[in-house]
């Protein structure tokens, strides 16, 4: 969390994405994204060990959705 | 008949009974609308020739003496990403305007419509659903009917003041992170978000699809219950959508040999002191003197924030490249900065989330139901940027989902019930159970209800 720019950030990924963000839009952009660091920051780490690494969204083969 | 009865279950009964025909009850809520809905600013738009058209079926169907459904008659609005056939859904957006007329209602309007209830609109909501407010910088706020200068609480705002105000008995709206709870809570009003997965949300524009609900807003816990049974059942085309049959709920049973906790730690942090009040009577009256902590709940918090940010973000990517300034501002810059977020955020979040819910369903081996605060305030000033929480000024429009977040994080059921703060304006009490069980949501706010505690206001004042 300490080394996180927002700026830095805006300005390296809006490109790649493709997003213009007027100056304007740039502070409130920044406060949201520090926001969201602080969120991910909360969750670094947490929970601890490695039972968890299957935990993602899940996917079962063979199954359609209507 | 002279004075139209009030509640769904009334107006269906005076309707069975021939008391009142479906035609006058569609042209009271329809003149209600149109005498007070723009100072009130919940129903964007208004089908008045196909609400007349169906209540003039419906009354030439009691005629022949043909069976009528439970919500014969019952005037209703839908928050407006429910697509109504011959409408672009616009879900509070101006983009969405240009869309082409939806071809059908969304199914949960289908099922409605079955039951003999009548759509009399759409309802005004926060852009795309990215909001806890209910304001709306292209069609102006959904205000609050207990005090018109007030937020109505979003994102589902149209759908909390409509009913609020009494134009409609009921609405269905969406719940993402608290976007039924909060406008329940902040007009005094019962909300039900169901289960992750219980109803259908085929034919809704999507806000974030991980965590996205549908759900009902009524006077009364046994009208809630009474529409949320109708909207039950399998449909095809969610994925979301679990397919359960239907388990039909009411509030019967009353809340004998149910343990009922408060929600501590987390959940008493920050609030106003009138709000865990409210909290602490409704504990009182239901015999609820255990206290328990849901593990890690500012956790979940910031796993539905990241999920939300950057899912709906990436929903809505082309049009944040292409017409950006076009966005209400106050969702905006949400949005850009979550089509920002590294992807690692993310993955954690999905990760914590397994792990958060696996930890609180042990919770339901010892409790059934949980009580905690809907919001940490009532109803804020229209405009009003930031909140008090405890010692700490802090920016409103995340905050007001602080205690509902946690919760839709994983899906589980939740009633709101009303109760009257002590500053005089309603405060909403979360009622949580386990995953499938919004029959003991229902039955416990009934129980808030018969204690004298939980009551809902209507009309403007």
């Amino acid at each position: 969390m300490s080394t996180f720019d927002p700026a830095k950030h805006l300005d390296a990924m809006a490109p790649i994405l493709g997003l213009s963000v007027e100056a304007a839009w740039r502070p409130e952009v920044e406060q949201f994204l520090t926001v969201a660091a602080r969120m991910a920051d909360l969750l670094d780490g947490f929970p601890p060990g490695e039972e968890l690494e299957h935990a993602a969204p899940v996917f079962r083969p063979g199954e359609r959705e209507a | 008949m002279s004075v139209l009865p009030v509640t769904a279950r009334a107006i269906a009964a005076a309707v069975a009974n021939g008391a009142v025909s479906a035609r006058e009850v569609t042209i009271a809520a329809l003149d209600r609308i149109a005498a007070d809905n723009d100072r009130v600013g919940a129903f964007t738009d208004v089908t008045a020739d196909r609400a007349l058209a169906q209540a003039d079926a419906l009354d030439e169907t009691r005629r022949r003496g043909a069976p009528l459904g439970p919500l014969a008659g019952v005037p209703y609005g839908v928050k407006n990403l429910f697509d109504i056939a011959g409408l672009p859904t616009r879900a509070g957006s101006r983009i969405n305007r240009e869309r082409k007329p939806a071809a059908r209602d969304a199914v949960l309007i289908q099922r409605l419509e079955a039951a003999g209830a009548i759509l009399l609109g759409g309802l005004n909501m926060g852009e795309y659903a990215y909001d806890f407010t209910g304001e709306n910088a292209h069609d102006g706020p959904s205000r609050n009917p207990r005090d018109l200068g007030r937020m109505s609480g979003g994102s589902s705002g149209g759908s909390a003041a409509a009913v609020a105000a009494g134009f409609v008995p009921t609405a269905l709206g969406s719940d993402t992170n608290g976007s039924i709870r909060v406008p329940s809570s902040l007009c005094g009003i019962f909300g039900l978000k169901p289960t992750y997965g219980r109803l259908t949300r085929t034919g809704t524009f999507p806000f974030c699809e991980s965590l996205d609900h549908l759900g009902p807003f009524a006077t009364d816990a046994a009208d809630l219950a009474l529409i949320y049974d109708a909207l039950q059942g399998p449909a095809a085309g969610d994925p979301g959508c679990a397919g359960r049959p239907l388990e039909r709920t009411g509030t019967a049973g009353g809340i004998e040999g149910l343990r009922i906790a408060v929600a501590g730690g987390y959940f008493r942090t920050g609030a106003q002191g009138e709000v865990l009040d409210a909290v602490d009577r409704a504990a009182r009256a239901l015999g609820a003197s255990q206290e328990i902590e849901i593990p890690e709940a500012a956790r979940g918090r910031a796993a539905a924030f990241l999920i939300t940010n950057a899912e709906s973000s990436t929903l809505h990517l082309d049009r944040l490249r292409s017409r950006a300034v076009e966005f209400d501002p106050d969702t905006r810059a949400r949005f850009l900065a979550g089509a920002l977020l590294p992807a690692a955020w993310l993955v954690r979040a999905q990760r914590f989330r397994r792990w958060y819910h696996e930890q609180v369903l042990a919770l339901f081996d010892a409790v059934d139901v949980i009580l905690a605060p809907a919001t940490p305030c009532p109803a804020p000033l229209l405009g009003q940027r930031t909140l008090r929480l405890g010692t700490e000024e802090v920016p409103l429009r995340p905050n007001l989902g602080l205690f509902t977040q946690p919760i839709s994080c994983i899906g589980l059921p939740v009633a709101v019930a009303p109760l009257k703060g002590s500053g005089g304006l309603p405060i909403g009490v979360q009622i949580i159970a386990a995953p499938w069980r919004e029959d003991l949501c229902l039955r416990v706010a009934a129980a808030l209800e018969a204690a004298g505690l939980a009551r809902a206001e209507t009309g403007i004042a």
